[in-house]
């Protein structure tokens, strides 16, 4: 679904402006250089001087420009939507699984659910690469580059 | 010029064992440099202690061949998979990409074959003849040169901000902010870390770029999977049109030689000298509307430019004893392990190694055209496989990458999160490219501007007494009006086809 974009322009160029206030007021929390000429708020500052003008700028272009544009929404009920979150979701919930359970459970896992996600309906293949590259992947890693990756529930297997 | 020597050298190069170490290396640079998460520099570093006990042809033959492989095989991924697989490939993706979503992937990848091939010759070549004298102007190089330099990069923004000078604008500020994250490069103070010591040296650079290109590109296609059609992508060719590498020469030849100057600055690298590349190539062509729709010269100019860089990393090295990039610095630990000295003395005392090193650099170039042109059919396969496939496992492969720089979940959590922003920028026309650009020059920027202050006690006028430094921001002036006035007649040319589609419908 599309939408024109002057209001979804004019909140990011609020929400640059909000960013380069928030560094602009951190940097008086640094401390002050009594050695050196530039101190550690120089180059943050100068930046976030940076950001709202060319906040600015956008926000002034898009007020006073003829052509708009057009954006694709982020509707949540849009089933596209949907997906993106559940993947995310996913994805997070990966994250913090990764160590505590392991790189080749949690991964066979994942593989398997986003395929459901995407609509793969090949059991066997889906089976077959959850399984195959996770494993593969683990061992070209530790055999090759010599990086271990997490090993979680399958330690008394894999140590 | 001691050009029996030199001749000498290549009989040294082509023996069976030497060669054996030049083709390893190749073979794993080209995939090092494919998958994202792992460098050339991470390869170079994990094969250096193999090559304590091996002579120093057979050593220097392998790093050099990863070294070379590794410039390469970065624009396999950001062709296929929008990612580049090093920083030297990140201005590949601009054309790249979009070139393999309209089915030209084998014509991308055999361009990019060949363009780095071109430009890693064109690097070496002028390594080998004009070393000493390049060297002597890389000297020249104090810190005031070196912002000027990130000023004259980040100009480039201007360029790669596509339709919206203003929003690209805002995507490198934000790109610049993030490197202020992490310790203060002069004093040490820990800045906007909030407390985790994970960003004490500062948003890591690799989990940052897979998440911006890679993770939120597989959000984008989970969210889209539905509409995309299947690529098809057949491998009928290993080697560029006749037509589209004439096309192309010219931007090789000038992006090669921008590469090598750019890679004989220390401290500057591919990662700089695709963008300056690619960016000059947009300016001189005759249809820059074009550049980032995918065509061909915007995957030549890069190319040329970060293999031609890997021959200008290498004169600072052996002439000078500096190193050029993070891969020949850990070259040089090669060398001093081997009871070699880089610098002056070395042309001396040491010309016969000197000279192995040329035609080490000379032969990596045609072996990984062979390993580009033997792999090129598998390459092109992996965009037909089925979406919903490929999205899991690049996936899967990305938060591996992110892991595997400092073996930390925090990176994977910072690669997803990048993802996000990624995503969302990109909704809402934000370009990526800039913060990419950004990353890579912030930190030089913002320490050589310091130390020029300091060291001038606060009068920053003193730039404009440099000459260099004055070339180098008439340049970037240059550029920024360039661009600016390149945009607009382009705007000016899709408003009037816009118009034409409108009155013949």
């Amino acid at each position: 679904m599309k939408t024109k974009g002057v209001l979804a322009n004019i909140v990011c160029g609020v929400l640059g402006l909000a960013l380069s206030a928030y560094v602009w007021i951190s940097t008086y929390s640094f401390p002050v250089d009594k050695i050196s000429v530039v101190g550690s708020d120089y180059f943050p500052r100068l930046l976030a001087f940076g950001l709202a003008a060319s906040s600015l700028t956008m926000l002034v272009t898009t007020i006073v420009s003829k052509r708009e544009e057009i954006f694709e929404t982020l509707n949540p009920k849009d089933p596209g939507i949907q997906r993106a979150i559940i993947c995310l979701l996913s994805t997070i919930l990966y994250v913090a699984l990764l160590k505590p359970v392991g790189f080749i459970p949690v991964s066979i896992l994942y593989l398997f659910g986003i395929m459901v996600l995407l609509k793969k309906r090949n059991w066997i293949v889906m089976a077959v690469l959850s399984a195959v590259l996770p494993i593969g992947v683990y061992l070209a890693f530790l055999e090759l580059l010599g990086i271990s990756l997490p090993v979680g529930i399958l330690s008394f297997i894999l140590y | 010029m001691d050009f029996p020597l030199f001749l000498e050298s290549f009989g040294n190069i082509f023996q069976l064992d030497v060669m054996l170490m030049i083709f390893v290396g190749c073979l794993g640079g080209t995939i090092l440099g494919a998958l994202p998460g792992l460098t050339a520099t991470m390869g170079v570093a994990l094969l250096i202690p193999f090559t304590f006990g091996m002579p120093l042809a057979n050593s220097i033959g392998m790093l050099l061949g990863i070294y070379c492989g590794g410039m390469y095989g970065g624009s396999i991924s950001a062709i296929l998979i929008r990612t580049p697989g090093t920083p030297s490939a990140a201005a590949t993706v601009l054309d790249g990409y979009p070139m393999g979503q309209k089915g030209e992937a084998n014509r991308a990848l055999t361009m990019g074959l060949w363009a780095s091939v071109s430009g890693g010759i064109i690097g070496t070549l002028v390594m080998i003849f004009l070393s000493p004298q390049i060297s002597k102007m890389a000297l020249k190089f104090s810190t005031a040169e070196f912002f000027c330099l990130a000023i004259f990069g980040l100009s480039i923004i201007v360029s790669i901000s596509g339709n919206s000078i203003a929003k690209g604008l805002m995507s490198a500020f934000f790109g610049l902010l993030l490197c202020t994250i992490g310790s203060d490069p002069i004093s040490g103070f820990p800045r906007f870390i909030f407390g985790r010591m994970e960003l004490y040296e500062g948003p890591p650079f690799i989990p940052t770029l897979i998440g911006l290109f890679a993770i939120s590109e597989v959000l984008s296609g989970v969210e889209k999977i539905v509409k995309s059609h299947k690529i098809e992508s057949k491998v009928t060719r290993v080697t560029p049109t006749l037509k589209d590498y004439i096309f192309c020469l010219p931007t090789i030849i000038k992006s090669g030689l921008i590469g090598c100057f750019i890679g004989a600055i220390p401290g500057a690298g591919g990662d700089i000298a695709c963008f300056v590349a690619y960016s000059e190539a947009k300016r001189s062509s005759k249809h820059p509307e074009k550049f980032g729709t995918g065509i061909i010269e915007g995957i030549a100019a890069p190319e040329a430019a970060n293999n031609g860089c890997a021959g200008g990393a290498m004169i600072p090295l052996l002439s000078l004893g500096v190193p050029g990039d993070s891969v020949t610095s850990i070259i040089l630990g090669a060398f001093i392990m081997q009871g070699l000295q880089p610098g002056p003395l070395m042309y001396l005392e040491h010309l016969g190694d000197v000279y192995n090193v040329f035609s080490a650099m000379f032969v990596a170039q045609f072996v990984v055209l062979i390993i580009g042109m033997l792999g090129m059919r598998f390459f092109a396969k992996i965009i037909s496989v089925d979406k919903n496939i490929l999205l899991p496992c690049i996936m899967i492969l990305s938060l591996v990458g992110s892991y595997s720089m400092r073996n930390n979940i925090f990176d994977v959590g910072l690669a997803v999160a990048f993802g996000v922003v990624g995503y969302l920028f990109q909704k809402y026309h934000f370009p990526l490219s800039p913060i990419l650009l950004a990353l890579i020059l912030g930190p030089m920027a913002e320490s050589n501007l310091r130390r020029t202050l300091v060291i001038s006690d606060g009068n920053p006028f003193v730039i404009f007494t440099r000459p260099i430094c004055v070339v180098l921001l008439i340049l970037a002036l240059g550029s920024i009006f360039a661009a600016f006035f390149n945009q607009r007649k382009i705007n000016r040319r899709l408003q009037e086809n816009e118009e034409a589609g409108a009155a013949d419908a």
